[in-house]
């Protein structure tokens, strides 16, 4: 095989992931491949996906693999953009992937008449708490007063109402985080919320979407005033003890914490309260794909199932913190973040994904104005129905002009459901 | 006088290369905009994009875009003829001030931002640091509407009183001396001076002032992006916040579009009011 | 006697007014994290001030790239501001007032066109001819921002030069081409130099287009902002204030030319 510069392409890398990838994993491949060089792109996933959209309509693709978040790739993936896996996934895919992973590849062949994209990282957010809190001013809550309370991290949604309202009152202090900034932060959350309490958050407006809905209205009264800036980052005031319980952030950041010498050990973490109705778990994280008219396939080959490896795997647990897909990856861990991965393979139990639909993020437009009207600008309590039925309305009309009426039509019916695994 | 002299002609060429520039680089890609706003993903005519803005509450991005903009320019007038009627003045020191005055002019609008973010915050900051010092409580700077579109105008206009300054000092200096003296004669008080001698002969200069400035002020971005994210939403960070998130971006190019005609308006208007040059 | 009290309270209040966010900065950046950011009521003064803040950001982060980007891209921007500003400050100099008058409105409207309402279609068509995310592209949109204050400022510099010394050299018969270069120019220079810096000042701190246009190869403010929103309050400011050093140090030295008049694009005059 002739030498060979392929590019891959990343979403969104933290600093400490790109240096790792740079400086570790890629140049392992291309020892073990030395006619291959790798070469890593790293944008947002929006901009990537505009990014393959233009190379390969300007015929320009060349040797590229991209790295996707499982939302965005619907993009691609219904814009035909994506060449199909199915003849090379033995050769990419390991034995050894995660049943539930295995469950998503299979939904492909159904759903979609051929595999477009395997997993590569998943993630299930999870929720961290401080489990104690010394030696910051002004805020005083330590593990002593913790379990004088009574408190051990709430198991389902009316203890975790409990438990915030005696914080509140005992410490003066809005213990609870959410991810209010706006953006996918917000309506990722609000996804796993909805689907907790049995609702399909496309709809917005079922039995199950109301009752999250409303519940987070009275959750909010003990959101910590910072929670409109609240985005995927911001998982530092936990440690400062500016609030004491962050729903749901991904696990990553228990590696850059540990990275900035934080003292991780104050830091708690559980797959979460159970919702009323069952206690699904929200996958998210990337795929692996190829784009269409992709060229050196058998390049784009070796790489893919190399960072599908055991080896490769094993490292994005123990450096970047992140959930490996393929289950060789988690035997021999380190102690301190095999507890880590205990949870979060407790929350693959339960998981499910949300469905790539193609206007995925018009949705997630809507459910940030919902959380706007309802949580932000706290609107009457009454209202949240009617609230959450203009949003069904908005999203329909936007299939209705956008798409055409069977899609809006499938829609209303419910035919866009969580998958689970 | 209607004289374009031929001697004008090989002049025009030389401004051709930058009106080129313009013409391709800011008129183009706006005229594009407002017309891709126009049509839909597959491609017909539709005022759709429109509609859907209704829903993502475009009233509320155009009501705080305007509240902000007259906010900000109102303070900034008020400082800037402050900080200009004391450099009229010739005293010790003044170069040193003078300097001061023009660094939030240095200052990145991005650093400015953060500044401010750590001034004014939820909980605590240094503005709550002093007003509790003084025995108050501390505020939500970011609890209500009204008062996180006040910060984003303080922090506004802490970043742009110098160019007011600058203007309107350009205007007190062209103030003849005289002027002041025989009003003085007159018996005219200080206050009866700033409004019969200064303002009336400064009306040029603060006219142009808040065209440039009022026309900036519709257009900030990153300020109110750092301050205040997209609750409450200006009509830019609204833009932004629809490209960014939104599958076809037609629906940001539509409130661009909102933007740009709220802009017109106000150049017309100001054009029609200050008209005589 | 009073009007000096009022002077110099006045003097006081808008120093303190004027330098205020900038100590708040250098607070945040000097003293420990648990006097700032891990304080509810951070305190006002220096409490046993460290550099350590500085190293960390330093050291984690990666400052030089996103710099050289700034760097790369405001010297192109003062380059093309300038190289399209000389021609036409000197057209618009000369030209008689019915004709540089709506020139002049045309470019200041060019000035005033939102950044995002040109930004977006402009990221489509540059993703086109791959001048995404490049330096070249973020220079050559960044330019709209920087023209008309170099233009002005051309065009004041070319006014005050007589036409009488052009005439006079041409009948002195020299060529066109060497009265430009050695005659213009050279009395134009200081306001050429002025030009190109402020230029290159304010494609320093733009942040509209940059963040638009190229995002994953970020220039400094983009990077700045990045840092805040991921929770890296310290690199942020960090990178702030030694951002900051340039703009502040090139907007005393030029004060000059940062007159109302230029300003107010000449109008005023």
């Amino acid at each position: 095989m002739s030498a060979v510069t392929v590019n891959l392409y990343d979403d969104t890398l933290a600093p400490s992931e790109i240096s790792f990838f740079k400086t570790t994993l890629i140049p392992e491949f291309e020892q073990e491949y030395p006619n291959i060089t790798v070469n890593l792109v790293v944008e947002s996933a929006s901009n990537m996906v505009q990014t393959i959209e233009a190379l390969i309509q300007g015929n320009d693709v060349g040797p590229s693999l991209i790295i996707l978040d499982n939302l965005v790739i619907g993009e691609l993936l219904f814009g035909n953009y994506l060449t199909n896996l199915t003849p090379y996934s033995t050769s990419i895919l390991p034995s050894t992937l995660i049943t539930s992973m295995q469950s998503l590849v299979n939904y492909e062949q159904k759903a979609f008449g051929g595999i477009y994209f395997v997993p590569f990282r998943g993630n299930i957010p999870l929720v961290w708490y401080n489990k104690t809190v010394g030696n910051i001013p002004l805020v005083w809550y330590n593990k002593t007063v913790f379990n004088e309370l009574g408190i051990s991290p709430p198991s389902n949604w009316a203890q975790l109402l409990q438990d915030s309202q005696m914080i509140y009152q005992k410490t003066g202090v809005k213990p609870v985080m959410f991810q209010g900034h706006g953006g996918a932060s917000t309506y990722t959350e609000l996804y796993q919320w909805m689907v907790q309490a049995g609702g399909n958050p496309f709809l917005f407006n079922d039995t199950g979407d109301v009752l999250a809905m409303q519940y987070l209205y009275n959750l909010s009264d003990y959101f910590a005033p910072n929670y409109i800036h609240g985005y995927w980052g911001n998982y530092k005031g936990l440690i400062r003890g500016k609030y004491y319980i962050l729903d749901y952030q991904w696990p990553y950041i228990y590696s850059t914490m540990a990275s900035e010498g934080v003292n991780v050990s104050r830091i708690g973490f559980y797959p979460g309260p159970a919702g009323p109705k069952n206690s699904g778990h929200l996958v998210g994280g990337d795929v692996l794909a190829i784009p269409r008219g992709a060229t050196d396939m058998p390049a784009l080959l070796h790489l893919a199932n190399f960072l599908l490896s055991t080896e490769a795997q094993h490292q994005l647990i123990t450096v970047l913190g992140e959930p490996a897909v393929n289950a060789n990856a988690y035997a021999n861990l380190p102690a301190n973040l095999s507890a880590l991965y205990t949870a979060e393979e407790d929350a693959f139990q339960t998981a499910f994904f949300r469905e790539p639909v193609p206007w995925i993020t018009e949705w997630g437009t809507i459910a940030d104005q919902v959380f706007t009207q309802i949580i932000v600008n706290h609107a009457q309590y009454s209202q949240i129905p009617a609230i959450l039925s203009q949003a069904n309305q908005q999203m329909y009309n936007y299939l209705l002009s956008n798409y055409n009426s069977t899609v809006a039509q499938q829609y209303e019916e419910g035919y866009y459901t969580p998958l689970y695994g | 006088m209607k004289s374009t002299d031929r001697r004008d002609i090989p002049y025009l060429f030389f401004v051709l290369p930058a009106i080129v520039y313009v013409g391709y680089f800011a008129f183009y890609p706006s005229f594009s905009g407002v017309y891709r706003s126009f049509l839909s993903p597959h491609g017909g005519f539709t005022l759709n994009n429109y509609n859907e803005l209704l829903y993502y509450n475009l009233g509320a991005a155009i009501l705080n875009t305007l509240i902000v903009s007259f906010g900000a320019l109102i303070i900034q007038l008020f400082l800037g003829l402050v900080v200009a009627s004391i450099l009229v003045w010739e005293f010790r020191g003044k170069k040193l001030f003078s300097t001061v005055t023009i660094i939030p002019m240095g200052i990145a609008t991005v650093v400015a931002a953060i500044a401010y973010s750590f001034i004014f915050e939820p909980r605590g900051g240094y503005a709550n640091t002093l007003l509790h010092a003084l025995g108050l409580g501390g505020i939500n700077w970011y609890s209500s509407t009204p008062l996180s579109l006040l910060v984003v105008m303080v922090a506004d206009s802490w970043k742009n009183t110098p160019i007011f300054t600058l203007i309107l000092l350009a205007g007190l200096s062209s103030i003849p001396r005289d002027l002041y003296h025989a009003a003085a004669l007159d018996g005219a008080g200080v206050f009866n001076r700033f409004v019969h001698v200064t303002l009336p002969n400064m009306r040029k200069f603060i006219a142009i002032a808040l065209i440039i400035r009022g026309v900036q002020e519709f257009n900030i971005f990153a300020l109110p992006l750092i301050l205040i994210g997209e609750h409450p939403p200006l009509l830019t960070t609204f833009v932004y916040d629809l490209y960014s998130t939104s599958p076809t971006v037609y629906i940001s190019l539509a409130a661009a579009t909102i933007l740009l005609a709220l802009m017109t308006v106000f150049i017309a208007l100001n054009i029609a009011m200050g008209g005589r040059r | 006697m009073k009007k000096n009290t009022l002077l110099w309270v006045g003097v006081a209040v808008m120093t303190v007014y004027f330098l205020f966010p900038l100590y708040v900065l250098l607070l945040i950046a000097f003293n420990p994290t648990k006097f700032t950011i891990e304080a509810l009521y951070p305190p006002p003064i220096f409490k046993q001030p460290t550099l350590n803040n500085f190293i960390l950001a330093f050291t984690q982060y990666n400052f030089v790239g996103p710099f050289l980007r700034s760097a790369s891209v405001a010297t192109l921007v003062g380059i093309f501001s300038v190289a399209l500003g000389i021609p036409a400050g000197y057209g618009l100099g000369r030209l008689s007032s019915s004709l540089a008058y709506p020139l002049l409105v045309l470019i200041l409207i060019t000035n005033m066109m939102p950044g995002i309402v040109v930004a977006v279609p402009i990221s489509t068509e540059f993703i086109r001819l791959h001048l995404f995310n490049s330096v070249l592209g973020l220079a050559l949109v960044q330019t709209l921002v920087t023209l008309p204050l170099a233009i002005f400022i051309m065009q004041g510099t070319f006014s005050s030069i007589p036409r009488e010394v052009e005439y006079q050299a041409r009948l002195d018969g020299g060529r066109f081409r060497s009265i430009i270069t050695r005659i213009l120019v050279p009395v134009a220079l200081p306001g050429i130099i002025a030009a190109f810096l402020i230029s290159w000042m304010f494609s320093w701190d733009e942040f509209t287009y940059a963040v638009i246009l190229s995002p994953i190869k970020p220039t400094l403010p983009v990077e700045i902002y990045y840092s805040i929103t991921r929770g890296n309050l310290l690199t942020g400011v960090a990178f702030s204030l030694i951002f900051t050093i340039p703009v502040i140090t090139l907007t005393v030295a030029l004060q000059r030319y940062l007159k109302g008049e230029y300003l107010s694009g000449g109008v005023v005059r």
